[in-house]
Parts: structure tokens; sequence; C-alpha cells
């Protein structure tokens, strides 16, 4: 009867991501690429010699030079320089982003699994939220507040947070009818030590997951901001703000435009890449197949 | 061995949950799990509650243990009503009162080691030191037939056997009272089953404890147990000493779940007894005696008056209108 065993759970979180990196590649690819990623953005004075702000009128839309190694826009900056130093401001919103609202998703999707009574309030909060559209909302608080990277991300960890809160609490839900729950209330364990020992560190996987996909998403949308010149001001070198500048001059040379849009779609595809092998190494029930 | 102090006792314990019969729009519905059970539970004893599925065994162990709460009815755990206690008050009595699961398997977190699932209790009751909860749960692990090298394992790397072993590590670290014991067996390998049946009962007679056990395996329940209640659609029918209930079952439905165990001889001639039909819905359960549905000795009056428990004999009891004095 019982010898039929049930895939073995990785027994730490640390040791199922290493897990996962190990058996699906598409996760130490990921992994890699955003390592290079954020490399270059953190490394970027020593990478290039141009001030990205540096403009320099009589050197404007120079093609491809040894000086210039992607050329110049229409203001004589050096676009290569210009796109190291938007990797920062990209991964700094995605990163931000994503912890923010995982802190407070977490946070919140927990009691509300727990508490009864706080249950049905919160998740109508969260039905509210979450019926804002992100760029809308941005958008508003722009208006409100003045343009900067911060209100940018208030605006996305506000918007992201009722689905990390959803998430969580579906798998409070399920984790607290579970029999080791129930033995360890019958042990006399607290309930904010049930909480710590039992709950949150099988709602990790799930949030890590969902954790990448917010960054991927903040990313996106961060950059529509900025291109719609809602998101990071025009004194900061952003991949938006590249595509908006040039995209009066798309005819003339249309890679200014296309330049930052392929860095991030890349950085996108790093992290998307991350999140789904992530996704398939730490379900467990997903585990044994590979 | 049993003394006669109670240590346990349940007054008209009582489980309805309500649930909705087809759809949205469905009438709500009620399921009478347990209907009505009382009995105690005496010092170092060993209390088997035997049934069918759903015949609300296992939810009387759930409410005893606070895990469901009650509809009606009230539990006493040493003399004290435990039942409407909040979590809160609950907690510093827990120790006293534990439970060993069916599932060796969803019953002990994944993520923990051995020695940390075994020191949960020991940390929340014995000691704050990390130290001496290290020495006491290696103690224990040894004590239930593990050693303690198996202290950072972790679950996915025992048996099943092993698994309910630390399950058991893990009930008795309180040293508790009384130990509700949800069919510890009924989910391992029938070659394991002895020797965890022997562990329970060996460490009974070393701390003292006290067993509810709930079980199906009428084998096992004789082996293990001093006195047996057998329950049906959420009733007691039948209670009295194991010996005497195995040797001279008096309940028609008793009868026939005696006759329903196989015999390791089948060329031996056994007591048949035509019990027909499933067991009746516990939405709608029979009125009267909820087994004249069934029973082959069925009168007008079984169909109407519920038969209380009357003892038939000392110390035992029965349901039957057909065994009035």
């Amino acid at each position: 009867m019982a010898d039929a065993t049930p895939p073995a759970p990785h027994a730490t979180f640390g040791a199922g991501l290493w897990q996962a990196a190990c058996t699906h590649p598409t996760v130490a690819i990921g992994a890699a690429l955003l390592a290079l990623i954020a490399l270059s953005g953190i490394a970027a004075p020593l990478l290039t010699v141009h001030d990205p702000q540096a403009i320099d009128p009589l050197n404007s839309m120079a093609p491809s030079t040894a000086e210039n190694l992607l050329g110049t826009d229409h203001l004589g900056r050096d676009v290569l320089s210009r796109i190291l130093y938007g990797t920062r401001v990209s991964l700094a919103v995605g990163t931000l982003v994503a912890a923010i609202a995982t802190v407070v998703g977490l946070a919140i999707g927990i009691l509300a699994g727990f508490v009864r009574l706080l249950d049905a309030v919160v998740m109508r909060v969260m039905d509210g939220l979450m019926s804002i559209p992100a760029v809308l909302f941005a958008i508003a608080l722009m208006a409100v507040f003045r343009a900067s990277v911060e209100t940018v991300v208030i605006a996305l960890a506000i918007v992201e947070v009722p689905r990390v809160v959803r998430l969580v609490r579906s798998v409070v839900l399920t984790l607290r009818e579970l029999p080791f729950v129930e033995g360890a209330i019958v042990s006399g364990s607290t309930l904010p030590a049930i909480l710590w020992r039992h709950i949150l560190p099988n709602t990790l996987a799930p949030l890590t997951v969902q954790a990448t996909y917010i960054a991927a998403s903040a990313i996106i949308v961060e950059a529509a901001l900025s291109f719609l010149g809602a998101g990071t001001p025009p004194e900061i070198p952003s991949w938006g703000n590249m595509m908006a500048e040039s995209r009066a001059f798309f005819l003339l040379d249309p890679a200014l435009t296309l330049m930052p849009g392929v860095a991030l779609t890349i950085t996108v595809l790093a992290v998307n890449m991350l999140g789904d092998g992530l996704r398939d190494g730490l379900d467990p029930r997903l585990q044994g197949r590979l | 061995m049993a003394s006669t102090e109670p240590v346990l006792e349940v007054r008209d314990l009582v489980k309805h949950f309500a649930v909705r019969r087809s759809g949205w729009f469905g009438a709500r519905a009620i399921v009478h799990a347990v209907d009505g059970v009382s009995f105690v539970l005496r010092r170092a004893e060993t209390l088997a509650i035997v049934g069918e599925s759903g015949s609300g065994k296992s939810t009387v162990g759930r409410m005893i243990v606070g895990l469901t709460p009650p509809t009606a009815g009230s539990v006493h755990l040493m003399g004290q009503r435990i039942d409407q206690l909040g979590r809160r008050k609950m907690r510093p009595l827990r120790r006293h009162l534990q439970l060993i699961f069916q599932d060796p398997y969803a019953s002990l977190n994944p993520r923990m080691t051995a020695g940390r699932i075994v020191g949960e209790p020991l940390g929340n009751f014995v000691t704050e030191s990390a130290a001496e909860r290290r020495d006491r749960t290696a103690a224990l692990l040894s004590r239930v037939g593990l050693g303690a090298q198996y202290l950072d394992r972790h679950p996915h790397q025992f048996s099943g056997g092993q698994r309910q072993r630390l399950g058991i590590a893990r009930a008795i670290a309180t040293r508790p009272t009384v130990v509700v014991c949800d069919e510890p067996v009924s989910a391992l390998d029938v070659s394991v089953q002895a020797q965890v049946i022997n562990l329970l009962v060996d460490l009974q007679a070393e701390f003292g404890m006290s067993y509810l056990f709930i079980a199906h395996d009428l084998g096992v329940v004789e082996h293990v147990s001093d006195r047996t209640a057998v329950m049906y659609l959420g009733r007691l029918v039948e209670i009295a000493q194991t010996r005497a209930l195995f040797r001279a079952p008096q309940h028609p439905y008793t009868q026939a779940l005696m006759a329903s165990v196989p015999l390791p001889d089948p060329t031996k001639p056994r007591l048949t007894l035509a019990v027909e039909g499933e067991v009746p819905s516990a939405i709608a359960p029979p009125p009267g005696c909820r087994f004249h549905t069934r029973c082959p000795h069925a009168k007008p009056v079984c169909r109407t008056e519920v038969p209380p428990l009357r003892v038939i004999a000392p110390g035992h009891e029965a349901a039957c209108h057909l065994l009035s004095g």
C-alpha cells in the first residue's frame, strides 16, 4: 500500500533552486544571461569612456565607428553607453517592483489565508486594485507626483501586489488543511511558529516563480511608460526614453530605435527563461520527470 | 493494567457538516457525521473505536484533539472541559493530548529534518535549550527504533514504517496522558504493521499513556485494545471489554462486522449473517435505529425509536431494542 513513494520534495528551498538550475538548462541560461546584463549595467563606467548624457551636436547621427561602437543619436550622445546605463534603470525597476510586491503580497496573503475575518475584506480590496490597468495608474501617479523612477516603482508594485496576494492566499489555504500543519497545531506550536516553520518555506517556490514574471512585466511597463513620457525622466538614460527620442528619426536611422528595443527584448527573455525553468524545476509534481 | 480513573470523557458529541447538494441553488444538506457519542477513556487503557469508513470514528478523534470543532456535546480532559477553549487556552493542554496521524507521508513537513519534526513539541513544552532538545530528540528517536544518525534526514529519506515511527516519537515527546491514534497502521504494509503496533504497546507499558485507538482492522484491535467501541453511521452501537465483545458480540451490526473478518483457516465453518445493502447516506440517516435498514432482526419499533445504549452485562453496553434487559 505504502510502496508508491511520492516524489521526494526538495529538503530546503536553496537545494531546490540548485537542483532546478542543474536539471533545467533554461534556468542556467536565463540566470547567466541576466548576470551578464546586470554586470554590464553595474560596470558601465568601465566598459565605456563616454558620458551617456554628454551632448556633441557636431557628431550627431554618426554611424558606427571605433570611437562610438553603435554610433550616436540626434544629439550626438554615444548610443552604446546609453544602452549600458539604461540597463540600470530597467533592472532596478524590475528587481525593486518584484521585491516590494513579493514581500508586501506575502504578508497580506498569509494574513488573508489564516485570518478568516480579514479574508473577505482584503480580497475585495485586492480585486479592486487588480481592476486598475498598470499603465493608467502609473500615469495618474505621475500626474500627482513628479516623474521619477521611484514613482514608477511604487505604481507598478501597487498594481502587482494583488497577484501575489492571490497566489500566496491560495497556497496558504491549501497548506493549512494539510496533516503536517495540523500536526504542528497538535504539537502545541503557536500561530507565528506555524507560519514561519511550516507555511512560509512551502510558499517560497511558487513565489519565486511569480517574482520573475513580475520583474519581466515591470521592465516592459517601465519602458512603455518612459516611451510615453510618463516614466523615467529624460535626464536619466533608459531604453524607453531612447526609443521615444529616436522615434522621430526612425526613417533616417532605424537602428537608433531598434537597439534599445533589442536590449529590452533580450533582458525580458532572460528573466522569462529563468522563471519558466524555475516553474518547472521547483514544481514537485514535475520533479523526477527529467 | 488499566485503572478506573477517567482521563478523557466525551459526552453526547455531535458533528454535523453542512453541504450544498447540487449547484449553487441546491438545497442545503446536513451530513450527520457523529450523532451523540459518549464514552470514557481510563488511565493507561486502550479503547478502540471501530467502524466502517464513514462511520464517524475519525471525526470523533479530530474533535477530541480540537482539530474539528464539535457541533454539540463536550470533551473533558482530566476533568477539564476542553472543547470550548480557544486556541490560546488549549495550547498548554496539548502536551497532555496528542495525535498520531493515519498518513505517515502527509503528516510530516517535507522540508524539515527528523530532528526538527520530533523536536517541535519539545521546543514548545519541554525545553528552550537547543542542545538539550537535540539530546532528547536523539533519545526519542532511538526509543522508537530509529538511531540518532537519522536526526538530519528528511521525511522522504524514510520508509513508511519509519515515518510512522517519527510520528509516534513526535506524539510521545511531551509524555502525554492521552494519545489519539487515528488508524496509525492502516497506511502501512502488513509486514510493518505488527512492528509499529508492538512499539505502541511497549510505549504504553513504559509511559502509562491512554490510547484512543481508531481502526477498522478488527485483528489489530483485538490484539491491542482493552475495550472496544463499535460505531455505525455516527452512533455508538456497542461498547465492551474487547475479549467479551469478540467472544460474544451482542448487537446485530457487531455480529455482522465480526462475521466479515477473514479467517486464517478457510475450511473452518463460520457464522454467516445476512446483512445486505449499502450503508445508508449520512445526509439522510434512517430514523429509529440506524441499522434497521440492513438488520436481519429488525422489528417495527426499530424503525421509529432510537435505541439508547443500555447495560446488558457488567461493562457491556449495546444499543439495540432486541437486547432489552
